[in-house]
């Protein structure tokens, strides 16, 4: 491999890629498809109408380079599941990648950068009716400068596998991470996807996650968001066939000047298919999150039901949050449809109760934030990411 | 149930009257239009330098980008000014002409003042044709009148309000625009310490073709005074698009509380571009009860600013759209000093292809400790084409504060329908009073007549769409 490639993102640089990687030509006319997008679309403003706005300066598109992969460690237990590179993986699976690869249209500039100029990318498979037990893990330290990903994940029919990514950083101190990431839950099969992203406080990453869930499909997200400088992390389930459902589960916790950008959407294009979504997250020093959430049922989707709930917790004068839930029905047959925001401070009485038992302020304080966020991490079904997530947590609190 | 009266009440809001016009501007706006507008009423010269100013505005902002459709509306093919041939501002209900007294009799303008009001005041297209406070308020120093005539009168009342900390032109583009062609409105000024105990009222009524109507109306209650107005709006269906582009500035002072309440029912070709804002200030009450029955397409988002601790102010809204309505309505609260409160609460009704869209934001400001909002929306889907967005902003920049959030979106259910048809109700009277228990909650915040009035209206909009 080439090491670092110190030129504006041109077409040139694309092809350059693809030819590196030897990859067939329709995976090269997708990259540059994704980098006509690239050309036409504006870099995020991270400005969401009536004056709510996120901090930017530290984003610097200018600045970012393509450095080497990241090289992410993969385990799976589960021989019947094929975990592994994308590029390996062209020479066993050509047929289902070219079938379900970047069929995302990119959002916005950024998306599409990742979508043309991704260097390394994962490929999951479960066969039909393969069910899993042990969760397939992947643990992204980034060693890097930047990271340019795309990972592809297709559950056949009636399979069944849970899947957790980790993301770090190395001693790297500013860095960037674009990941594309794409779920194909074809009829029947369930998953479960948990995500929890601990970067350093100068990391700035831009996760953009799609999935596409056939009839009576099911998909748990579990998106846990505790680094980071600049955090953009979207959320989009397309609900296509009769019957599917989805779960997203979002936790974030804020201090410093972190900055979140939070987007968690679901489209119900079936009858009958379900959407909920919870949201709980605490921020504390200077930190500032805006989550948008949207529910949107059309027309031709009847008996359809969505909730959404946000919860957020300001511990600090100088934190900020901005949740804008939003629903868009375009028919009278729901099932049922209702959201829900709150934003809060630390319960005083809790407070003092918790003091009067012996506990310092700090740690009464902590505690009741491990509260606030318990009802979501309590729904994450394996064991394993909940402890490690609540660990970090836990240690994130002592610090702040 | 009362058929017949429903129909009478269509066409009473449709049909238009034969008012003659001693001036109709040419359509579209310029420069031209605004110095006759100010140069017929006679006003000051900082009023027309405002005026044009405004206009240099308008010029220079763009339509908004998000929101309904305004494609259709052709600003250039709008009347921005004209005055139907009358006494100016009577006095007295007999020197009307006729057709004016006609019209709005069957509105039912002066019998409501007669029982229920402690003032009344009523205009057609650009000019207040009727004002009327009872004594007793007067000698109390209360002033109810229209705009123009409080422009001539109270020059230095209105200075200092008008379209300056408030609303000012430089909002949006349609602020500008009415900053440029306002034209009558009411204007209330209640004393220190008055407590006027019944509801005042107007009514705005639209009655050319591819009129606009730009009132403007300015209220300030002054510390510990007390008050309530009311205002209904209607205008007659014609071929072309209307435009409304009012304005609503009102400031209520330390300790004081105001009420404003509004029934609107413009006819399905209208454009209700409004604009409605209240500065509140230490221990005040603000209460907006708002409802949107009419018009084609309609954006108006009543906004309380909370400057003064411990001030409040509550939202009230229905908002109901039929076949070929958007409504789309909300509240905006700002959050400015510590111990603030808010309530919004918005209910919404969409039958056949009606969109309606709650769209609001409550932003508490750093130092506002100890502040409160509460929002709760609940949309009712009527039919299978029907559709309602809800679009909630928060932005919460201080700690010490609780605020949360709530909506539903539901349908009729059957088994209400066929609750009540079982009990010998039709399909439609079922409907109509599952809808009638759904805004309920409101309707009850509206003086009787109104209440009434809303009432009907619904039922007249929901009279023959049962499927």
């Amino acid at each position: 491999m080439q090491d670092l490639i110190k030129t504006a993102f041109t077409r040139e640089i694309v092809e350059h890629i693809s030819r590196q990687r030897s990859e067939p030509e329709w995976l090269l006319q997708k990259r540059l498809e994704a980098f006509s997008y690239f050309e036409q679309l504006e870099i995020p403003e991270f400005s969401y109408g009536l004056g709510i706005t996120l901090d930017n300066n530290e984003l610097d598109i200018s600045s970012i380079v393509i450095s080497e992969p990241i090289d992410p460690e993969m385990k799976n237990h589960d021989k019947r599941i094929i975990v592994k590179n994308i590029h390996e993986a062209l020479k066993t699976h050509p047929e289902i990648i070219r079938k379900y690869l970047l069929r995302t249209k990119p959002k916005d500039k950024l998306h599409a950068l990742v979508s043309a100029f991704w260097t390394e990318g994962i490929f999951i498979y479960v066969p039909k009716g393969v069910e899993s037990t042990s969760p397939i893990e992947i643990e992204n330290i980034l060693s890097k400068q930047t990271g340019f990903q795309t990972i592809l994940i297709i559950l056949e029919p009636l399979s069944k596998a849970s899947i957790l990514i980790s993301e770090k950083s190395s001693k790297i101190k500013k860095s960037y991470l674009f990941q594309n990431l794409e779920v194909f839950c074809l009829e029947s099969s369930k998953l479960e996807f948990s995500s929890i992203q601990n970067f350093n406080d100068e990391t700035i990453n831009f996760i953009y996650r799609s999935a596409y869930l056939e009839k009576d499909a099911s998909l748990d997200w579990n998106i846990c968001d505790l680094g980071g400088n600049l955090t953009k992390s979207s959320v989009t389930t397309n609900l296509l066939g009769t019957g599917a459902s989805v779960n997203n589960i979002g936790i974030f916790l804020g201090e410093k000047t972190q900055q979140f950008d939070l987007s968690v959407s679901a489209n119900h294009l079936a009858p009958e298919t379900s959407s909920e979504m919870l949201t709980k997250g605490a921020l504390n020093g200077k930190s500032k999150t805006v989550y948008c959430g949207l529910i949107k049922i059309v027309q031709q989707a009847p008996r359809c039901s969505g909730y959404q709930r946000a919860d957020i917790m300001l511990l600090s004068p100088e934190a900020s949050a901005s949740p804008i839930p939003n629903l868009e029905i375009e028919t009278n047959d729901v099932k049922k449809c209702s959201h829900g925001a709150t934003v809060g401070q630390v319960d005083k009485e809790k407070l003092f109760y918790l003091m009067s038992r012996g506990l310092s302020e700090a740690e009464a304080i902590k505690q009741i934030v491990l509260g606030q966020l318990e009802p979501a991490i309590e729904k994450i079904k394996i064991e394993k990411v909940r402890k490690s997530l609540k660990n970090i947590i836990e240690e994130k609190l002592s610090y702040a | 149930m009362n058929q017949e009266l429903i129909t009478q009440t269509r066409e009473m809001f449709d049909q238009k009257a034969n008012i003659k016009y001693s001036y109709t501007a040419q359509p579209g706006l310029t420069e031209e239009v605004v110095r006759k507008i100010s140069e017929d009423k006679n006003e000051p010269e900082w009023m027309l330098q405002k005026r044009l100013k405004a206009l240099e505005i308008f010029h220079k902002l763009p339509m908004p980008n998000w929101g309904p459709d305004l494609s259709k509306l052709d600003l250039n093919k709008i009347i921005y000014y004209a005055n139907p041939e009358s006494i100016k501002n009577a006095n007295k209900w007999e020197n009307l002409p006729l057709e004016i007294r006609n019209t709005f009799e069957k509105l039912g303008i002066p019998e409501a003042e007669k029982t229920h009001f402690a003032g009344a005041g009523a205009q057609i297209e650009s000019l207040s044709v009727y004002h009327n406070l009872k004594k007793h308020w007067e000698e109390k120093g209360v002033i109810f009148s229209d705009m123009d005539e409080a422009l001539q009168k109270y020059p230095d009342l209105v200075k200092p309000y008008f379209m300056t900390q408030c609303v000012s032109p430089g909002l949006h583009k349609f602020a500008a625009l009415h900053g440029a062609v306002w034209s009558g409105g009411s204007f209330l000024y209640v004393p220190e310490g008055v407590k006027v105990d019944l509801p005042l009222q107007a009514y705005f009524r639209m009655n050319a073709e591819k009129m606009g109507q730009f009132e403007h109306t300015l209220m300030i209650i002054e510390k510990g005074a007390q008050a309530a107005y009311i205002e209904g709006c209607s205008s007659p269906i014609y071929n072309e698009n209307g435009l409304h582009a009012g304005c609503v500035e009102i400031f209520v002072k330390e300790s004081a509380r105001f009420r404003y309440s509004s029934v609107e029912n413009w006819s399905k070709n209208t454009y209700n571009l409004n604009t409605k804002r209240a500065i509140v200030d230490k221990n005040g009450i603000m209460e907006f009860v708002g409802s949107n029955v009419g018009s084609g397409v309609t954006m108006l988002y009543p906004c309380s600013v909370l400057r003064g601790e411990n001030s409040r102010a509550d939202h009230l809204a229905i908002a109901f759209a039929a076949t070929g309505q958007h409504q789309d309505t909300g509240a905006k609260v700002y959050h400015l000093a510590p111990n603030t409160s808010s309530t919004i609460k918005s209910k919404s009704i969409s039958i056949g292809s009606g969109i309606t869209s709650y769209r609001g934001l409550v932003q508490i400001a750093k130092g506002a400790v100890g502040s409160k909002s509460s929002v709760t929306c609940d949309a009712l889907l009527k039919d299978e084409h029907s559709k309602s967005n809800t679009f909630p902003y928060m932005k919460i920049n201080e700690d010490k504060v609780d605020v949360a959030h709530e909506a539903t979106v539901g349908k009729i259910s059957a088994d209400q329908i066929f609750y009540l048809m079982s009990r010998g109700l039709t399909q439609e009277q079922a409907t109509q009073m599952i809808v009638s228990g759904f805004i309920e909650p409101i309707v009850k915040e509206l003086p009787l007549e109104y209440a009434v009035e809303m009432n009907r209206l619904i039922q007249l909009e929901m009279a023959g769409c049962v499927g």
